[in-house]
């Protein structure tokens, strides 16, 4: 699908923006997230995933925290206190990034 | 998330068993590879698990180099930055001036063969401290690439001492570029060491579930 290859880029985003609404979450789940909350209509790879949470982990946006869940354990992502700064920021930045492309794209219905 | 069916406790066994013999990553990466395998395995699998995972085999390889990639870009980017720290920090430029002066004036006065051994025995003491002198337990290794991968920024320093073996009095002649080379040596060193021990401390507080 032409979506994937436009949100790719945004997949950072829209982790962070996931996290700050859910606390804690794990892996797969945010991969069922994501086909929930767009209808199916974006899904994210396992691939894509999580190369992109252990980047964020890895420059200190994501703590990790380990938990028991039935027969196996579990590792949940959350936001570090940088984590939540940096989301704001991003969010920011896709902001302005859509307002652009609208004006671009459609001029006659941009925001502004 | 509505589950299909329920992996058995004869296909964990053999889950385990397979992660096992293909020898995937750390105990970390085992607990996020398991429960992922686990998670998609119950929700769209067709309940054949060896099935399952020869499919999945592209992505669970992936899923370990790309980890792998992540935690020595994310080193390589915090070492930098560190070095770069020697320059811009008001409090750091007086010492990293000094060290310099230092350097450049031992490359001046001191005859060639003692500045040479000197520059080994500098270089090489940061490497040895920080691959035997950071207390990293051998099996905390194992279990986490994060530690495994701990101290491979030294590698540059070191190989920075290794690599002109050959031509070192050529490179030695002009000494304000061996100065600089000795001192980039030294920093590199220096915010490695620096980095590993913030991340060590870090790591074992973050991972404490899984480290000793």
């Amino acid at each position: 699908m032409g979506n994937q290859k436009l949100f790719k880029g945004s997949l950072q985003t829209i982790i962070l923006k996931l996290l700050a609404q859910n606390d804690k979450m794990y892996g797969y789940e945010i991969t069922q997230k994501v086909k929930e909350l767009t209808k199916g209509e974006l899904k994210i790879t396992e691939g894509a995933l999580y190369p992109a949470l252990h980047k964020l982990e890895a420059d200190g946006l994501l703590d990790v925290e380990v938990a028991k869940v039935g027969n196996r354990l579990r590792k949940y992502y959350k936001l570090t206190e940088h984590g939540t700064k940096e989301t704001a920021n991003k969010l920011e930045e896709m902001q302005e990034f859509l307002k652009t492309m609208q004006h671009l794209v459609n001029p006659k219905f941009s925001l502004e | 998330m509505e589950k299909k069916h329920e992996i058995t406790a004869k296909q964990l066994a053999f889950l385990d068993r397979f992660l096992k013999k293909h020898n995937f990553g750390s105990e970390d990466d085992k607990i996020e590879l398991k429960d992922h395998i686990i998670s998609d395995f119950e929700m769209n699998g067709n309940g054949n698990l060896s099935q399952y995972l020869s499919e999945e085999l592209g992505f669970i390889k992936k899923f370990i180099g790309s980890k792998l990639r992540a935690i020595h870009k994310s080193y390589r980017r915090k070492t930098i930055e560190e070095a770069l720290s020697f320059f811009k920090s008001i409090k750091k430029l007086p010492i990293t001036i000094a060290v310099f002066l230092t350097i450049y004036l031992l490359t001046t006065y001191l005859n060639d063969d003692f500045l040479i051994a000197l520059f080994f025995i500098s270089v090489l003491s940061f490497f040895i401290y920080s691959q035997f002198f950071l207390n990293i337990k051998k099996e905390d290794r194992k279990k986490l690439d994060r530690i495994e991968y701990l101290g491979q920024e030294m590698w540059l320093p070191y190989l920075m001492i290794m690599f002109p073996l050959g031509f070192l009095e050529d490179i030695i002649i002009n000494k304000y570029f061996f100065s600089l080379y000795w001192f980039v040596a030294i920093a590199y060193s220096v915010a490695a060491i620096i980095v590993m021990k913030r991340e060590k401390k870090i790591i074992y507080e973050k991972y404490k579930h899984l480290l000793s």
